[in-house]
């Protein structure tokens, strides 16, 4: 209890403000609400509480909404933008889906150095020649 | 017996801050807070800061029943400071002991709100500029008893926050001195009004009667629903109001005030019955005398209403303060 503030026998402060914000545990919420059924002192203690709360709060959503417009107007570019950065989500991961599958079939092909070595070997199946170095029809 | 943690090392008290109940807080813990705390932007120093969390968490039981202080597992205790506002805690504290940072720190985060919450109160620029002063100067530590410096931020132990405490201090506060200023005012009005000798009663209604039997109605009813009645029917609460406090919605609020009106009635009915009035009788009874009962959306601010209403706020107000009674004993 707060004997400083309350030497009687209210809940203190510190109680009634932990009400008002929902922070009690269930026993000691229930003992404070059955205080305030029969304190007429306290519960318009803790309605004029909440009131204030409930005032500030909206006086500091007005300030921004305030704000709000001339920030919007000099970025309406980014505004509109903001309402499709969802998307980038699928966007990026199709990118990157799309760069995996380039690059899989990039390196499964085979690689250009090899390519002479290849048409040599396709040449000597053809050709019945298990190795040995190409040579044209003039040679 | 004293508490084992999982790193037995605590903190090392002077013997005259020592608390009376054996206990430690691991300093991994101690550690960790003090990091998330910002209390070193606050000016404090790190055994002020131990000191101050041992005593708290002491003080109430690390959230755990009565005596249980002692037996707190370290990880009761970091739960116990994590449902605190550890930050608002701290500044509070090195506030009241005075540390300039702090309060540079604290004038810059919530001068403004104070002032803003003593307005929203009082409900006029200047009465609010001047309640909200005056407890500015109290926090400010102008109040010297016993040769200490007293500030009303000691009290404050990070239950809900700072701003809302102040809030709530001002209100306590705003409201302590109107009814100081009009007390006499508000008697003679009362006694006017809820006499017998100026509210004589109606030629055949047993008013006694009636008063015990909605005084065992009222009674019977849970702790919310008392409030309920006395908000609504007493204070003249609207619906939204008693819905924003009690974090439900107004429909919520509206049904379990007809309800429990509802069965208000039907026991006042019972009661009077069980006492030898016939049923046209009781009902006669409740008619004539809290009849806003019956009807919850018409009876508030009805004038011929008004020495009922007074009468069942006296079977209100009568009700115990038991718990808190015990509380402030102990």
């Amino acid at each position: 209890m707060n004997r400083v503030l309350q030497p009687d026998v209210h809940p203190d402060a510190e109680s009634l403000n932990a009400f008002v914000e929902r922070a009690l545990p269930q026993p000691e919420r229930a003992q404070i609400v059955a205080h305030l059924g029969g304190c007429a002192r306290c519960r318009e203690v803790v309605f004029l509480a909440q009131a204030a709360a409930e005032t500030d709060a909206a006086l500091v959503a007005a300030v921004k909404t305030e704000l709000l417009p001339a920030e919007s107007s000099r970025t309406w570019w980014w505004a509109a933008f903001a309402n499709w950065r969802i998307a980038l989500v699928p966007a990026a991961a199709l990118a990157t889906a799309a760069g995996l599958l380039i690059w899989v079939q990039m390196k499964s092909a085979p690689p250009r150095s090899d390519r002479g070595t290849g048409i040599a070997s396709i040449s000597d199946a053809f050709s019945g020649r298990a190795s040995g170095p190409v040579s044209g029809p003039g040679c | 017996m004293s508490v084992v943690p999982a790193q037995p090392v605590g903190t090392a008290l002077q013997a005259d801050l020592a608390p009376p109940v054996p206990c430690v807080i691991s300093s991994r813990l101690l550690d960790e807070l003090w990091r998330t705390s910002e209390a070193e932007a606050c000016g404090l120093l790190r055994p002020e800061f131990d000191q101050i969390l041992l005593r708290i968490g002491i003080a109430r039981n690390f959230g755990l029943a009565s005596g249980l202080a002692s037996q707190a597992t370290e990880e009761e205790q970091a739960a116990y400071f994590q449902s605190l506002r550890l930050s608002d805690l701290v500044l509070a504290r090195a506030c009241a002991r005075g540390h300039e940072r702090a309060w540079e720190r604290f004038i810059a985060l919530y001068r403004q709100p104070l002032l803003r919450a003593g307005i929203a109160i009082t409900s006029n620029e200047s009465l609010g500029r001047e309640l909200a002063d005056g407890l500015y100067a109290e926090l400010y530590g102008l109040n010297i008893r016993e040769g200490e410096r007293r500030c009303p931020l000691d009290s404050y132990s990070g239950r809900g926050s700072l701003l809302g405490w102040l809030r709530t201090t001002l209100a306590q506060r705003f409201v302590d001195q109107h009814r100081r200023t009009h007390r006499e005012q508000a008697l003679d009005e009362t006694t006017e009004c809820s006499s017998p000798a100026s509210a004589p009663p109606e030629p055949g209604l047993p008013l006694p009667l009636l008063a015990v039997v909605v005084e065992e109605s009222l009674e019977r009813q849970g702790p919310e629903e008392r409030f309920l009645l006395a908000s609504y029917y007493l204070d003249g609460r609207k619906l939204h109001e008693i819905a924003a406090l009690l974090g439900v919605h107004e429909a919520t609020v509206s049904r379990r005030l007809k309800r429990v009106t509802g069965a208000v009635r039907k026991q006042i009915l019972r009661g009077l019955e069980r006492r030898g009035l016939s049923r046209r009788a009781a009902e006669e009874a409740l008619a004539t005398d809290p009849r806003d009962l019956s009807a919850p959306q018409d009876s508030i601010g009805a004038g011929d209403a008004h020495s009922n209403l007074l009468r069942l706020k006296e079977l209100l107000q009568k009700s115990p303060m038991k718990a808190f009674r015990e509380q402030a004993e102990r």
